[in-house]
């Protein structure tokens, strides 16, 4: 059961928890302000940018016309859905395991697969590079895709012991692998 | 419990995963130790040959080796430790109630779904630099000279840059601990006279104790391979006072196609890694168990 707070405590922790939370968010607000500008409005002070300045549409355009802006767009969903999809179905039957079926091993196994995690992209880098190029797999979503379900699907195992939260562990690691990408 | 259907199904579900994850960490793996014996550059082909240690002496006793050491080390720290005192207070301060809660946990998470590239980008921009970037423009607005921050303190800003990125995380998952606390303790310490500080310390830090390992242990793993930030902003440089571990390894394979080179700093770094990895593996070992 909830306590009752007074409304004074309540609006103080709003205003500082609130402050803290603008200031996290001031940069990503920042970037949607700008590229409501034009270029040459974009580098003024900021007051002259939030209040002396016209709002214009323009840079979306440019940003299409210039560099197919679409098509990258689908190329991050194509690689980001599939090589989340691809490290589920290898993920979700091995979690399940170990969460209920523990054996012996389980935690020695899981111990290992958090330490591949580990092992740095570059220290492999260089055979990757070779193999795909062998391959013809060299700048391509498939490979890329491959790439990115191996290395992360480990994000998944962060088993939580007893049944409870299975679920909100996997989401977090699910997050991680999000922005990763 | 388990029946020997169900021990043998288990078996058959975690095998995809084991046998996937083995050939795609020993493949790689021994290829880079071959080739670290080997001089192989990709701008002389046909010419590899047996090299023995020789890679290793000249990475290691390359300047910039020990200047990337020092600079993972000081930008792993640093960010650890700025994300996970930050996390603990900002989710101690996002557990009390208040208005409009909702929005403001979004706002306190949204710089976590920023893709690296693009937050380097903003921040590069739009705030550091010393001609149009925010800072720059409120400190003139001051009379004072502005700060070239990625000229006179590289390392510092791209800390704080990543930092921004990570701090969501720890506040997330802190915070997610920190409501799963059962509030009759504390409710019950409160009664016989405990102040904040000693529930504090003696209630709730036990309980979060796994969740900043959680925390501790994940970003490790990111942060020593922090990449795409240094490229973005600072290249590596001004000189070698951004290069880390990654990104040395970055340039003499990939810049200057040398791969017996890039793969004996590739062995060095597997072998840092997994230094550091015994240390959290024995930490995390212990909590996992439960």
């Amino acid at each position: 059961m909830a306590r009752s707070i007074s409304k004074k405590s309540k609006i103080i922790n709003t205003l500082v928890a609130g402050f803290i939370g603008f200031l996290m968010f001031f940069p990503i607000l920042w970037i949607v302000v700008l590229s409501f500008k034009t270029e040459e409005n974009a580098i003024r002070a900021p007051l002259e940018i939030l209040f002396s300045s016209g709002w214009t549409m323009e840079s979306f355009q440019t940003v299409q016309a210039r560099s197919d802006y679409l098509k990258h767009f689908s190329n991050s969903v194509i690689i980001s859905l599939g090589s989340t999809v691809l490290a589920l179905i290898v993920a979700v039957p091995a979690a399940w395991s170990m969460a209920f079926v523990p054996s012996r091993h389980t935690k020695n196994v899981l111990m290992w697969m958090l330490s591949t995690k580990m092992l740095p992209p570059v220290g492999v880098l260089v055979p990757i590079y070779l193999l795909f190029r062998d391959f013809d797999l060299l700048d391509t979503r498939f490979g890329l895709t491959i790439v990115l379900m191996l290395i992360n699907f480990v994000c998944l195992k962060i088993k939580k012991p007893p049944l409870g939260g299975l679920g909100s562990r996997k989401s977090v690691a699910y997050e991680i692998k999000i922005s990763l990408v | 419990m388990a029946t020997k259907a169900s021990r043998s199904s288990a078996r058959l579900m975690i095998s995809p995963a084991v046998i996937l994850l083995l050939g795609w960490m020993l493949v790689p793996l021994c290829m880079t130790v071959y080739f670290s014996f080997l001089y192989y550059n990709l701008l002389q082909p046909g010419t590899t040959s047996f090299a023995g240690w020789d890679n290793y002496y000249w990475f290691i006793t390359d300047p910039s080796f020990t200047d990337a050491i020092k600079n993972t080390l000081f930008l792993v720290a640093g960010v650890l430790f700025i994300t996970t005192i930050g996390g603990l207070g900002a989710a101690l301060l996002l557990d009390k109630p208040m208005f409009g809660q909702g929005l403001i946990r979004i706002m306190v998470i949204a710089p976590f779904f920023v893709m690296p590239t693009v937050s380097a980008l903003v921040w590069k921009n739009m705030f550091m630099n010393p001609v149009n970037g925010i800072f720059g423009q409120i400190v003139t607005g001051f009379g004072f000279p502005p700060i070239d921050f990625f000229g006179q303190y590289p390392l510092a800003s791209i800390t704080f840059i990543v930092s921004w990125m990570w701090l969501p995380f720890a506040t997330l998952i802190l915070l997610t601990a920190l409501q799963s606390l059962d509030q009759d303790q504390l409710e019950a310490a409160e009664m016989d006279g405990a102040s904040w500080l000693n529930r504090f310390w003696y209630i709730m830090l036990p309980h979060l104790a796994r969740a900043i390992t959680v925390v501790i242990l994940i970003q490790t793993i990111f942060l020593l391979s922090v990449f795409a930030e240094i490229l973005v902003t600072t290249n590596g440089g001004p000189g070698t006072a951004t290069t880390n571990l990654t990104y040395l390894i970055y340039v003499s394979s990939l810049l200057q196609f040398d791969v017996g080179m890039g793969s004996a700093g590739g062995v060095i770094a597997i072998i840092l890694a997994n230094i550091v990895a015994i240390f959290l593996m024995r930490m995390i070992g212990k909590n996992l168990d439960a």
